[in-house]
């Protein structure tokens, strides 16, 4: 008789003991930073326009003269769309914290769903940017080690909620 | 105890002024390489109104060469390292002082190396490499071997600590003969060489050029390097020539960067050595690899040749930390495979393939590439392209189903194990326990097709797993999740 097979036990883990991330309710970004996304657009569309000018000055006897229109129509007709996407797309913009890992997820055409598990995160880091400062917003960036890709960063978070989430999961990582 | 006492500070081996001058003789050099030749070629041009630059010229590299080996001297003197309370400290800098302290335990592992003049010298360079993030690899240019073997052992001592003692001997797992290097270069993909070396080439022509142009003798090199001068079979003669060059060249470079190859494995233990000229040494602990990576081809398959790359955390795309290992034998792959995963040893199961998508989207894109480079370069420039479709084309559509054929990957309790490749044939292993980060992306058709990727971030590298069943795909991740979340296993 084969006593070892009768001992060990690697019994399946079912489905429903493993937890669904689908299952999950996700939190919405607040939809203020809407605000600083349209400032954003607003300053690259002035600066590519101030740029387009100062170019059209240095190239005035230059062969690229004649492409820089097409060039730079180019730059803010991706620069609009991109702004737009982003627009449409925003209330895609959730993320959700659970016991033992933080998610977030993006995207209206293309959709990307990251998460990033407490027992693996190196360091937590708020930040706030020019436009964000004035609003209450900031960014909570989480990095995992390795190379940038498995870093997790949600923007258009409240300055409060950004810091209680990184409180909660330092506490959770010293544990 | 060692006659070595780490608790005071001490410093590089004073033949290492050598070492350190040596440096910067050379960094001195390739950076101003150029001026050089510029200097040489106007001595042969004109060597009589030359000899009254010479002295100024003289005086001035003299004066960098005096400054370069003072500034090594002062360097040397104010540059320390001790071990206190099992931290690794090391001080350096001039005017600007600069401490670092790396703690014991963070130690990922230390190698050894030396060039030409260490060898001369009978010294060797020490670096340390810790996983973290930035400054967190440290480098002493000149130690004596003993104090090196002392220094390792010394800063061992807390990374055995924690490990069981291992009463064992080392096992070889690898060892390469030179008739196997030989083989590993000619089976080499030569393709990527050749581009070099051609780039190479058109890199030297055009600053030539250049230099040429600065003594207003460009009509020359015009004459020199005139295509349509060139006959046809003068072209294809010198286009055989730079292939047999550049195989050549790789063959070699294979040959002494690998010459004498050894891998052995001593519990937990893994030492890497090689090196012809510049002999590398690598001590590492099997705990702390990332990723594996193996690579062959159609010819070293015939030949049963892999070549295989492990990695460890990197903080910044420096592959100092990554060991590669080339010409191994398909059996010594599986006793180094069984050695690195002792704990939880690799299982077969079962292939998983990406959805035929996969293929469909890839061979639209390229359709799109290619249609979009025609049409622009036509109405651009007024080129046509149709013969150079004819090639292009069909090797495109075969490198994409090639590339859909050695797409898979599997799933064990344990490890992940993804397939790719085209023309090489690679293999990418992970332990499911060192994932550090999940990705879920869909696409625009992706989602039209109820279809997923995953992306699984380890230290080291990512894996993607393409196109598969969306559903599937979100079993994965939760399992995968629920796999890191539940283990006591640390990354690192």
């Amino acid at each position: 008789l084969d006593i070892g097979a009768k001992i060990f036990k690697n019994d399946e883990v079912s489905e429903i003991q493993i937890p669904q991330i689908e299952t999950l309710n996700f939190i919405p970004v607040e939809t203020k930073y809407k605000k600083v996304l349209t400032l954003n657009w607003i300053i690259s569309i002035v600066a590519s326009i101030g740029l387009f000018f100062f170019f059209l000055r240095i190239f005035s006897k230059s062969s690229i003269y004649d492409y820089l229109p097409y060039f730079f129509g180019a730059v803010l007709f991706v620069l609009t769309t991109v702004f737009i996407l982003n627009l449409i797309g925003f209330k895609k913009r959730k993320y959700a914290v659970r016991d033992k890992d933080i998610s977030y997820k993006k995207g209206l055409i293309a959709t990307k769903l990251t998460t990033v598990p407490f027992n693996r995160v190196q360091h937590i880091d708020v930040s706030q940017g020019f436009f964000s400062k004035r609003l209450g917003l900031a960014k909570l960036t989480v990095y995992t080690a390795g190379e940038s890709g498995g870093d997790l960063s949600i923007k258009g978070l409240t300055l409060q909620k950004a810091n209680d989430l990184r409180e909660f999961i330092t506490a959770k990582v010293n544990v | 105890m060692s006659e070595f006492n780490f608790e005071v500070p001490s410093r590089q081996s004073v033949k290492g002024i050598i070492v350190l001058w040596g440096i910067g003789i050379y960094q001195f050099i390739r950076k101003a390489y150029l001026f050089f030749f510029v200097v040489i070629f106007q001595w042969i041009k004109r060597p009589d109104k030359f000899y009254t630059y010479f002295s100024k010229i003289g005086l001035g590299i003299g004066v960098l060469l005096i400054y370069i080996m003072v500034r090594k001297v002062l360097d040397f003197y104010n540059f320390t390292y001790h071990i206190k309370d099992d931290n690794f400290i090391l001080k350096e800098g001039i005017l600007k002082k600069n401490t670092t302290v790396l703690p014991l335990d963070k130690i990922q592992n230390i190698n050894t190396s030396q060039n030409i003049l260490h060898r001369l010298l009978n010294i060797v360079q020490l670096s340390i490499d810790s996983a973290g993030s930035k400054g967190s690899e440290v480098e002493i240019a000149a130690i004596s071997k003993d104090k090196a073997v002392a220094l390792k052992t010394a800063l061992g001592k807390s990374i055995s600590k924690n490990l069981p003692k291992e009463q064992e001997v080392f096992q070889e797992a690898i060892k390469v003969s030179p008739i196997t290097l030989l083989l590993v270069g000619i089976t080499q993909n030569h393709l990527k060489s050749l581009v070099f070396v051609f780039a190479a080439l058109v890199g030297v022509f055009s600053e030539l050029e250049d230099v040429f142009d600065l003594f207003g003798a460009k009509e020359k090199f015009d004459d020199f390097t005139n295509v349509e001068k060139l006959s046809f079979v003068s072209f294809i003669i010198l286009l055989l020539f730079t292939a047999i060059v550049s195989i050549l060249y790789s063959i070699g470079a294979i040959f002494v960067k690998n010459f004498g190859l050894k891998a052995k494995l001593k519990g937990k233990k893994f030492d890497v050595e090689k090196g012809l000229f510049n002999k590398l040494h690598y001590a590492l602990n099997v705990n702390k690899i990332q990723s594996l990576h193996l690579e062959t081809n159609f010819l070293k398959d015939k030949f049963n040749l892999f070549n295989m790359v492990v990695k460890q955390a990197m903080s910044n795309h420096k592959s100092k930390k990554n060991v590669q290992l080339v010409g191994v034998r398909e059996f010594e792959l599986d006793k180094l495979k069984s050695l690195i995963y002792r704990d939880s040893p690799l299982m077969a199961s079962e292939k998983i393939k990406p959805n035929i998508y996969y293929l469909i989207r890839n061979l639209l894109f390229t359709v799109l590439f290619v249609i979009v480079i025609n049409v622009v370069l036509y109405f651009l420039v007024k080129f046509n392209l149709s013969y150079i479709n004819i090639v292009v084309i069909p090797l495109f559509i075969s490198l994409n189903i090639l590339s859909y054929k050695k797409r898979w990957f599997s799933i064990s309790d344990t490890h992940i194990i993804s397939g790719s490749g085209n023309i090489s044939t690679l293999t990418d292993i992970i332990e499911t326990h060192k994932i550090q980060t999940i990705s879920i992306t869909q696409s625009f058709g992706q989602k039209r097709k109820s279809l997923a990727n995953i992306n699984i971030f380890v230290a080291s590298t990512e894996i993607v797993l393409p196109c598969i069943d969306y559903k599937k795909a979100m079993k994965l991740y939760n399992y995968l999740l629920f796999k890191v979340e539940s283990t006591s296993k640390n990354w690192n």
